[in-house]
């Protein structure tokens, strides 16, 4: 089958590899119609994440059709039409029990590598390192999908696949976002990050009612679309405004009630703090450029929540703790527990809540996967969502 | 299983122990004396080179700079001084002696070096190998920490693993899945097969370290839906000793499975600092056999990528060969 395999930095090849087998008994093979490139395959593709191997298959967010199970699949048959969840959990260990799938305790079969990281592991994930479990990823014709009981979602037929496939990451990723606020009738949410997940995030915010949206980024047209498309009721660029300052007068001086990261690891921002943040990440003082995460603390009102849903990979440098601790601020973290959004979210987009597909800026063949990545890294062509059909 | 003791004893630590706190004093000093010197040698080599009488070339000041050396005693400094008990690190000081010893001993055949400050070095170097010596073996590992399990303080020299999961099962369960020792194979690496001799001995294979090892197994306690213990008998290729509790989790929450294991490195008590070595090998394998334990027991099998199927590094893509157990 064709895929689309990590080679080195900056450098993915779509390569002639041997098709997926069934392995587990849980297991099912998926014939791909859709899968995308996500903003966290850019910090593949620039070489943050360690344990890559040159021919890694790379992507996490594909849906398709069942051709093959497994002899323990009950939920699935030959020709059902699924979404799969970036994060592969059983479904029983203590995690998935309380609704933490990407904090599966058995689907990560390299959990000693993360356990030296970050102390435990959590699920594995497709196409996303072998620290996270070295499972070939989406970007390809044809993928295995383990505990193919748990993950995959059946999805109707009238529904095109651009309008679900994002159930697979990105939309239940900026819902969680948003859901972490807690938020409260009048709420006034900010977002760092006007990406595919901050659209979402923005979206989502509004439908969990909150009053207004603050959108942040420094690219106009992402800007735009979180205005005209995701509902963000201000737009700020930090390239045009102090954000702090700015902020504070969206608010009357307290601060927004609660604040998303939807960039992570390698945000950019004004000159001085990024340079800093740059140099110690060169000079391995520090692998995430935390810039973003900062501004979210510091701005936050007094008892507000900050919600992570940007990804970190290892360690930051001068996190405001003071900030965090005097305050009364609640920080709340995690990949997305996709398996629990997935179903509600479905139903919002049957009910016309939501049309995720609005982000959607280029179609191209798997085989021009490269172009697509380099496209996305730069920015060109107004690109926000690239979709790959193979 | 008193969880406690599985540790030293954290109370009264200073009061009985005043020897062992006097050694991990001098390992402190050491670690400091290996940070100084390291920094020295990186810093100004030309300076220590003049010291310890060899020529202040610029092929010495590398030398002295490099991980044979300068790196070296920074990073056996660091070590030491971020453990309780450092003594691997301090082993790895002594080796670090004998290299400088020998170099300095070769040094003394060239002409361009001065021999009395060469002769001043060696002894000097030798009086701290003694005291790393020293401080290495009593911040070793002794029987007297091991308790719990009577049968494993047999062994005096050896390598512990001690390692716990908790599993999503009741105690009865666990316990039930575990005795039935003939299964374990089918989901541990690294054992190869294990053949029941009768209710209470077993022959044991097991893959490590590219060989493959080969005892009879006699359990010494078998205490239903609690403990396990089991002692190897005479003709051990690996004489070995453990324990196994099964704990009921607070609030319910499953069980937890305690491993503590002890055995006698195949190399006898010459290849002791190469069996520490192995032992951390030896903890990460039983992690690794644990949570193979759990994904057993909670899900049936234990899960395998593309890449996790090879034994050697594969990339994150099917294979021609992979295995189907389908």
């Amino acid at each position: 089958m064709r895929a689309n395999c990590w080679i080195g930095k900056r450098h993915v090849e779509v390569r002639n590899v041997p098709d997926p087998q069934i392995i587990n008994r849980q297991d099912a093979i998926v014939k791909i119609t859709s899968t995308a490139i996500c903003g966290s395959d850019l910090h593949l593709y620039n070489g943050l994440i360690p344990t890559m191997e040159s021919g890694d298959i790379l992507g996490h967010e594909f849906m398709g059709e069942v051709v093959e199970v497994g002899p323990d699949v009950q939920n699935l048959k030959k020709g059902d039409r699924v979404v799969v969840p970036f994060p592969i959990s059983c479904g029983v260990c203590l995690s998935c029990s309380s609704g933490l799938f990407s904090c599966c305790e058995n689907s990560n079969p390299n959990a000693w590598i993360s356990e030296k990281v970050w102390g435990h592991s959590i699920a594995g994930v497709f196409g996303y390192s072998h620290m996270m479990g070295g499972f070939a990823g989406g970007q390809a014709q044809y993928v295995r999908v383990p505990f193919a009981n748990v993950g995959p979602l059946k999805v109707p037929d009238e529904l095109a696949d651009e309008q679900v496939l994002f159930l697979s990451d990105i939309l239940p990723t900026g819902y969680m976002g948003a859901e972490m606020c807690n938020i409260q009738p009048g709420d006034v949410i900010a977002v760092w990050g006007c990406g595919p997940v901050g659209q979402f995030a923005i979206a989502s915010a509004l439908m969990l009612g909150a009053e207004r949206v603050i959108a942040i980024d420094r690219i106009p047209y992402r800007l735009k679309m979180a205005r005209e498309r995701a509902g963000a009721t201000d737009i700020l660029n930090y390239e045009q405004v102090e954000i702090q300052e700015a902020l504070k007068e969206l608010t009357g001086g307290r601060g927004p009630d609660a604040c998303i990261d939807a960039i992570g690891m390698e945000a950019h921002g004004p000159v001085v703090q990024y340079a800093y943040d740059r140099a110690k990440q060169a000079l391995m003082l520090e692998t995430d450029r935390p810039i973003a995460l900062r501004q979210a603390i510091v701005a936050c009102r007094n008892g507000g929540t900050v919600s992570v849903i940007g990804v970190y990979g290892g360690f930051i440098d001068k996190f405001p703790m003071g900030s965090l601790m005097n305050r009364s601020l609640t920080i709340r973290t995690g990949q997305c527990h996709v398996q629990r959004y997935m179903r509600p979210l479905l139903q919002r987009i049957v009910d016309g809540e939501i049309d995720p597909d609005f982000v959607i800026t280029h179609t191209l063949p798997l085989d021009q996967a490269a172009e697509g990545y380099d496209m996305f890294l730069k920015k060109q062509d107004d690109c926000m969502k690239v979709v790959l059909k193979p | 299983m008193n969880t406690n003791a599985r540790f030293p004893d954290a109370e009264n630590d200073a009061e009985d122990n005043k020897t062992e706190i006097n050694y991990r004093r001098i390992a402190k000093g050491l670690g400091w004396f290996s940070l100084a010197l390291g920094a020295a040698e990186v810093a100004a080599p030309g300076i220590l080179a003049h010291l310890v009488g060899v020529r202040n070339g610029s092929v010495n000041r590398w030398l002295l700079r490099s991980p044979m050396y300068g790196m070296r005693e920074i990073a056996t400094g660091v070590g030491i001084l971020n453990h309780p008990r450092p003594s691997e690190w301090l082993w790895a000081r002594v080796a670090g002696d004998l290299v400088d010893l020998g170099t300095l001993a070769l040094s003394l055949r060239s002409d361009e070096n001065d021999r009395r400050r060469l002769t001043a070095a060696i002894l000097a170097v030798a009086g701290i190998t003694v005291l790393d010596y020293i401080t290495a073996q009593n911040l070793a590992p002794t029987a007297d920490v091991v308790t719990g399990s009577s049968e494993a303080a047999r062994f005096t020299k050896g390598v512990r693993a001690m390692k716990s999961v908790s599993v999503n099962a009741t105690a009865q369960q666990a316990y039930s899945f575990w005795r039935d020792f003939e299964h374990l194979p089918g989901f541990m690496r690294h054992l190869e097969s294990v053949t029941k001799i009768d209710d209470d001995r077993s022959r044991w294979r097991v893959n490590a370290f590219g060989k493959t090892f080969e005892w009879e197994a006699q359990i010494t306690e078998d205490e239903p839906n609690r403990r396990i213990s089991w002692c190897s008998t005479e003709d051990a290729d690996i004489e070995n000793s453990g324990t196994v509790v099964f704990e009921p989790a607070p609030g319910g929450r499953g069980t937890i499975v305690h491993v503590d294991m002890f055995y006698a490195p195949p190399a006898g008590s010459a290849g002791a600092s190469l069996a520490k070595v192995l032992g951390r090998d030896a903890g990460q394998m039983l992690a690794d056999d644990l949570r193979a334990f759990r994904q057993a027991i909670e899900v049936g099998e234990v899960i395998q990528s593309d890449a996790s199927i090879h034994r050697t590094m594969h990339p994150a893509q099917p294979s021609q060969e992979s295995r189907r157990t389908a």
